[in-house]
Order: structure tokens, then C-alpha cells, then sequence
């Protein structure tokens, strides 16, 4: 009986020993896990060149199966509404009829979350097969060798940006499949010809000035929606540096040159207006999401609303049930300051890149398999798709939104026909450094802090970051 | 026979630590093992698990000199301050009221009470985000309702008041957990002390005072431990209701950390952030015991 206790506690320590090692040694896959197979679901009609099922059945027999993993935040809902997530799982669902012998995991993470999962998988070396690439991880990710050299398999002269969102060290990590603009302005027209404006004020200081008839007319002047802290920065902050610091300025900044400094009397200029700026909101633009701000555009509520270019699809989306404010909805590019040419704020969002995983001997087809669908994400067929849907692309395209609706007009002007453009801070700065801008404009939007404190904390962040 | 009997009442060395084992296990990998890497990796520089550079105390130099990390511990030492005061204190009363002789459907109403603790604190954030909505709000239509619609303003956009409205929904939750634990304690009260005192005269507030808090003295004390270290470490109703914001005033230290570690890629800096959050919430404990260790001194000087 004794030794039968003893045995029966050996037992249960070596179960609990064994339970406690058994650890989970997957690659960061959440909840939401949607293992897709084969052709998966309907895929939106446009530009889809099925390949035949006799050469897809030939090609299947021709290639071992591979199980490849993605995390992303295309979700079928989203796809639904949001014109950039429907051309990413019409890319998905093509290379899946293309490759029926690959098996693709994907993990579908909400948009505002993904972010923060990626930063996850980034600091436990847990990448999925085909992952994201943004700008500020490359010293993460491709200078830690997570990531495959993708240098003889895209083409820089295809992209806007020549891939210098995902270049690192003379070499590229990625294919970028998101390209945002963003300091637009959907003005009503209605509104403004009521207020006095037979069109959008064409300087940012006469814009100031409208918000005085506006509150006469008892609506906010531009309705915006900040509870996300980096609206602010890539709607105003971020073009007024390029009005009144310049496009050397920023490009050194951004590069930590200590030649210039972020309490310059130019930027400190910058959050002077930002200061002037918040009269022209709504009263809880600092606590309210861009959808409710769209929503109060809509309802007529704000005689304008500052969005990105994915915004005027989030118009059109709202204008079933407003359809009389649509219809006279107008956009133009937030007006410069200081005398200074227009500047389009853009940014290659994010990218496509495979785990250097998939470099290990034995999964050659995995990684063939990985670098095919990322060229399939970043194609020109997903810039057609992109195009003919209202939403832009990094990838060079012809855009023609004739069919879509004034707005998608206005916008493609805008991007035609602006002469400079900028680089959107929250993509391009060093986190930190993006972090303190992020939270001290929305400080001197609320009053709480002054134009010069903010700029000096900034300062002394960038001075911390860039000494290390 | 006899020494059989004997073991099995008083089991050896070996057995009794065979029956430790698994659950010192698992508190060792669970909660000390932790701790103890949180410790080390706060004297490193690391971006992930592929990149790390030892930089001695250079995390903590930065800790003491962020003005951010102060802000954030006013933050938090508010909604300790605060926290006492409304959890425990509410939490007092309700169980001196549900504990009274004449109190019908005390059950229920514990129950009621209890109900937002067993809530996830996300929910909680998101609800009170509602309710807080300066459009839509429940606060909202009820001062339109009463005719004080030109009274409203954006409550989670002030930013000198943001963390007295932060630390209203985490009052209301937890009072029920402080309630249920008080309660518990007071039906260890001999009810014959508390008729006695009814008939000296005692009204409930005398009672509460004199006999009652004095008797679940212990229990309090686990309370303002519970309390001290839950509000210290309070991260997801702050995530959820306003993101540490506007800008950084209702940002609190757990959050920070959160957003230098995965939102900078600055994990050592992080883990710097919540070894200074451990050390502050033990001095917390010991500043919260300090009126007792001192009392208990003066009455060992007394008896000498």
C-alpha cells in the first residue's frame, strides 16, 4: 500500500512535469483560424483568368502539397465593404485555383488588432509562412534575417515608390500590396455655398476662417475622428511639415540627421496651427472613431469631413442611407499653409514578405509556393481590381473612376494632378519617435500641453532614440 | 499495524514532498520563473528573441528620467487612492446594510452587485464607452432628457478630469468582489456582540465603526492588498475606454509598458517599466500596513 502511494506520486509529478513542458510550438496562430482549401469561397467577378481544371489537375499531380500559413485582416465582411480587402482575397482565391495543390492557413485578425499581433509574432521570431512588411519593422525583421530576400522577384519600376518601403540595406524583403493617400477633404457643397463658399478654400489659413459661420450655422466646420491618435498626424500635422519645414527637412528627420530638430520655429509653426485647428471639430473628436466622424458628415451634422482615400469608399457605403449628401459631396486635398504647393500624404502601408523559415533545407516548394502568392497579392491584376473598385494601389495603374461617382473623380485628380507628395509620418518614423508625435498632437488638439512643450518632448524623444 | 497507522496519518518526507512537488512546480513556472526573466531582460536591450545587447542599468536611468513614466504613476497612484475609497468604502456599506437583521432579499441583492465581476474588462471598457458617447450616451440623453442639454460635453475628452471618469467603471465592478469578501467575514461575527451593542444604544453607523470594522480588521487589510495591486497593474479598462488618452493623461504604467514593448520594440525598456510597477505596488503594501506596525509598536512599548 505504501509503495503503491509512492508509484502513484511519482506518476502524478512526471504527468504534471510532462504537461508543463508540453509546450505550444505553432507560429502564433489566434483564435479565428480559417483553414482554407482548395478553391475556397465566391470570389468577386472582375479580371479573374481561371486557369482550366485539366491543366490545375495536371499541374496538382506535377507538384507535392504544401500547407503554407498568413496572417491577415481580410476578412469575408471586410472584403464586402472595403474595395483594398476584396482585391486581396480575389488575389487569394485566383492563386488558389492556380496552385490547387497548395493549402493555405490563414488566420484573419480584425484591422485595428493586426498591428499589434504582427509586433507579437515579431518579438517571439513566430512569422507566419507569408507575413506582413512594413517600413518601421525592417530593422526588426529583415535585419534580423526573419525575412527572405525577395531582390530577384519584383520589379521597382512597377511600384510608385520603387520599393523603398521595403527595401532594407540596398535589399528587398517585400511587395507592397496597400497604398494609402490621406489628407483628403469631402466637403458638402450644399454647406459651404450657404456659408458663403462657392468652392473649398483654396488656402488652410482661409479655412480657419470659415469655422466662424459654420458655428453660426450651429455644425462643425470638418468632422474627424481621432480616438486612434494617428488621424490628426496623417491628416494635418504631416502636410503642414512638408508646407512649412520642406521635403529636405522631413527626409532628414525622419533619417535622425541632427541638423535639423523637431522644436525648429518651422515645426513648431506646424503645431501652432494644429493648435488653431481644433476649434473647427467636433466637440469629441479626440474620444470618437473616423467611422462615427464619417457617419456625422453624412447626417449633415459637419460641413466636411478630412478622411483617406479609403474614407470615400466608407462615404459611398453610408450614402445608400444618405444619399442626398453624397450627391453633393466634393473632395479636395486639405489646402496648404503658409503659401506653400499642395502635398499629397501617401504611404505604402504594407507589404507582402515570406519568413526566411521557408530557406531551410526541404521546403524548397514552400518557398517557391510563398513567393509566388506574394507576387500574386502585389500584380498588376490586383491593381486593376483595386482600380476599377475606387481604392488605390501601390502598384502602377491607370485609374479611370468615371463610373463611381464625383468623389472617385475629385480623388483621382488629386492624385494625378498634385505636385508633390509626402511620406505619411506614422509609416515611415521611427515608432518612438511616431508614438510621442501621435500622443502630443492630440495634446495640443485638447488644449493640454503647448505647441512649443510638444515639439521639445518630441525633441527629447527623438534625441533619446536616435543617441542609442 | 501501529506504524502503518502512523504513516498514514503523519506521511514521511519524501511523500510529502512528492505531493508538494507538482504545485511548487507550477508556481515556479507560472509566477516566479517569470518574474525572474522580466528582472534580467530589463538590463537588456531587445527588439525580439533575435536581437539582444546588454546595457546594464541604462533602462532604469531612462525610467527615471521619462516624464512620461510619472504621469503614469500619478495615474495610477489616482485610481489607487480613488479605488480605496470607492470600492472598499461602497463595498463596507453595502455589506453593513445586506447584513442587517431587517434587510430583505440580501441574496439577490448580492447577487445583483456581484454580477459586473464576472464580466471581462474589455466588455466593461466598451460599455462605458457607450455610456460615456457625448453624441449618443446614456449621460448624454439623460441631461437632454432633463433639460440640461447645454450642459454636455465630451467627458472622456477632459483631460483634467479623464481619470476620475476612468476609475468610475472599475468602482462599479468590483465593488461586488470587495462586498462578497467583506460579507463573509461579517457572518464570523458573533451576532450576540452586535445585540449587546443594540442595546447599549448603538446605531448602525456606531456599530459599523466601533464593532464591525475593528473585528474584519484581517479581511480589510486583504482588501486594500487587492485593491493596491489590481489598480496598479490596471491595463485593459484603460486600452478600452480611451487608449491612454487624450494624448498620454489617463495613460497608466501597465499600458505603457504595453505600448513601449510591442508598439517601440523596446522589450528591455518595457520590462524595466514593470519591474519599477512591482517595486512601486510593494511599497504601496508596506505604506499601507505602516498604521498597524506602528500601532502594534506603541502597544509592545505599552506592555514593557
Amino acid at each position: 500500500m505504501q509503495r503503491k502511494s509512492k508509484w502513484l506520486a511519482v506518476m502524478l509529478a512526471a504527468m504534471v512535469i510532462g504537461v508543463t513542458a508540453c509546450g505550444d510550438s505553432g507560429n502564433g496562430q489566434s483564435g479565428g483560424t480559417d483553414a482554407a482549401e482548395g478553391a475556397g469561397t465566391a470570389s468577386p467577378e472582375t479580371g479573374m483568368e481561371a486557369t482550366s481544371e485539366e491543366s490545375s489537375t495536371q499541374d496538382a499531380e506535377m507538384h507535392e502539397p504544401v500547407t503554407l500559413t498568413i496572417v491577415h485582416e481580410h476578412s469575408e465582411e471586410a472584403a464586402e465593404s472595403i474595395p483594398s480587402s476584396a482585391a486581396f482575397r480575389y488575389c487569394l482565391d485566383k492563386y488558389k485555383n492556380d496552385h490547387p495543390w497548395v493549402t493555405l492557413e490563414e488566420t484573419i485578425i480584425a484591422n485595428s488588432d493586426i498591428g499589434d499581433k504582427y509586433l507579437a509574432l515579431i518579438a517571439a521570431d513566430e512569422l507566419p509562412d507569408i507575413t506582413y512588411v512594413k517600413y518601421t519593422w525592417l530593422e526588426s525583421t529583415a535585419g534580423t534575417g526573419m525575412l527572405v530576400d525577395l531582390s530577384d522577384y519584383a520589379n521597382p519600376d512597377d511600384y510608385y515608390d520603387g520599393l523603398a518601403s521595403t527595401t532594407w540595406d540596398g535589399r528587398i524583403y517585400g511587395m507592397p500590396n496597400k497604398f494609402s493617400i490621406y489628407n483628403l477633404i469631402c466637403y458638402n457643397t450644399e454647406l459651404w455655398e450657404e456659408a458663403g463658399y462657392d468652392e473649398f478654400p483654396s488656402s488652410f489659413e482661409e479655412m480657419l476662417s470659415a469655422d466662424e459661420k459654420f458655428n453660426e450655422m450651429g455644425i462643425d466646420t470638418i468632422s474627424l475622428g481621432n480616438t486612434a491618435k494617428w488621424f490628426a498626424v496623417s491628416y494635418f500635422t504631416d502636410a503642414l511639415a512638408y508646407n512649412y519645414c520642406g521635403e529636405d527637412w522631413v527626409n532628414k528627420i525622419i533619417a535622425g540627421d541632427s541638423s535639423v530638430a523637431w522644436t525648429d520655429e518651422a515645426f513648431v509653426k506646424v503645431m501652432q496651427d494644429m493648435e488653431n485647428l481644433a476649434g473647427l471639430f467636433n466637440a469629441d473628436f479626440n474620444m470618437t472613431d473616423d467611422i462615427s466622424a464619417a457617419t456625422m458628415y453624412m447626417q449633415g451634422k459637419a460641413a466636411s469631413h478630412v478622411v483617406g482615400g479609403w474614407g470615400i469608399a466608407t462615404l459611398q457605403g453610408l450614402s445608400e442611407e444618405y444619399p442626398e449628401v453624397w450627391e453633393k459631396t466634393r473632395v479636395v486635398l486639405v489646402p496648404p499653409a503658409g503659401g506653400a504647393e499642395g502635398t499629397l500624404i501617401n504611404a505604402c502601408g504594407a507589404a507582402v514578405g515570406v519568413s526566411s523559415r521557408l530557406e531551410e533545407p526541404g521546403k524548397e516548394a514552400e518557398l517557391q509556393a510563398a513567393i509566388e502568392l506574394c507576387q500574386y497579392i502585389s500584380s498588376q491584376d490586383y491593381a486593376t481590381y483595386c482600380a476599377e473598385h475606387g481604392t488605390t494601389t501601390p502598384v502602377k495603374t491607370e485609374y479611370d473612376w468615371t463610373d463611381l461617382g464625383q468623389p472617385f473623380v475629385d480623388m483621382s485628380d488629386i492624385i494625378n494632378e498634385t505636385p508633390n507628395t509626402g511620406l505619411n509620418f506614422n509609416d515611415y518614423i521611427n515608432d518612438t519617435v511616431k508614438m510621442s508625435i501621435q500622443n502630443e498632437t492630440q495634446n495640443v488638439l485638447a488644449g493640454a500641453t503647448t505647441p512649443e512643450a510638444a515639439a521639445a518632448n518630441i525633441q527629447a524623444v527623438q534625441e533619446q532614440v536616435f543617441s542609442q | 499495524m501501529y506504524r502503518q497507522k502512523r504513516n498514514r496519518l503523519q506521511p514521511g518526507k519524501f511523500m510529502t514532498a512528492a505531493y508538494l512537488l507538482p504545485s511548487l512546480l507550477v508556481y515556479l513556472l507560472v509566477f516566479i520563473l517569470p518574474v525572474v526573466l522580466v528582472i534580467v531582460m530589463s538590463f537588456f536591450k531587445f527588439s525580439s528573441i533575435k536581437s539582444f545587447a546588454f546595457v546594464g542599468s541604462a533602462n532604469y536611468r531612462t525610467l527615471l528620467a521619462d516624464k512620461n513614466v510619472m504621469l503614469a504613476l500619478r495615474n495610477n497612484i489616482f485610481l489607487v487612492l480613488v479605488c480605496l475609497v470607492g470600492q472598499l468604502g461602497i463595498a463596507f456599506v453595502l455589506a453593513c446594510l445586506l447584513n442587517a437583521k431587517r434587510m430583505k432579499a440580501g441574496g439577490i441583492c448580492r447577487t445583483v452587485i456581484y454580477f459586473p465581476v464576472t464580466l471581462s474588462a474589455v466588455v466593461i471598457g466598451y460599455v462605458w464607452q457607450f455610456i460615456y458617447d457625448y453624441n449618443y450616451g446614456l449621460i448624454t440623453y439623460f441631461m437632454n432628457a432633463t433639460g440640461h442639454g447645454d450642459a454636455v460635453t465630451p467627458l472622456l475628452a477632459q483631460v483634467d478630469r479623464i481619470m476620475f471618469y476612468v476609475c468610475i467603471p472599475m468602482i462599479w465592478q468590483y465593488v461586488g468582489f470587495h462586498l462578497v469578501i467583506m460579507m463573509s467575514a461579517m457572518t464570523a461575527i458573533d451576532k450576540e456582540v452586535l445585540e449587546v451593542a443594540e442595546i447599549d444604544g448603538c446605531n448602525g453607523i456606531q456599530k459599523a465603526r466601533y464593532i464591525i470594522m475593528p473585528l474584519i480588521k484581517p479581511t480589510l487589510i486583504v482588501c486594500v492588498f487587492l485593491c493596491i495591486s489590481a489598480n496598479m497593474k490596471a491595463f485593459d479598462h484603460i486600452m478600452t475606454l480611451t487608449n491612454g488618452g487624450p494624448g498620454y493623461s489617463s495613460n497608466v504604467l501597465a499600458l505603457y509598458a504595453y505600448n513601449i514593448s510591442f508598439q517601440q520594440f523596446n522589450m528591455g525598456y518595457g520590462s524595466a517599466v514593470s519591474v519599477f510597477i512591482l517595486v512601486v505596488t510593494a511599497i504601496l503594501f508596506v505604506i499601507s500596513r505602516l498604521p498597524e506596525m506602528i500601532s502594534q509598536r506603541r502597544e509592545r512599548k505599552g506592555e514593557k
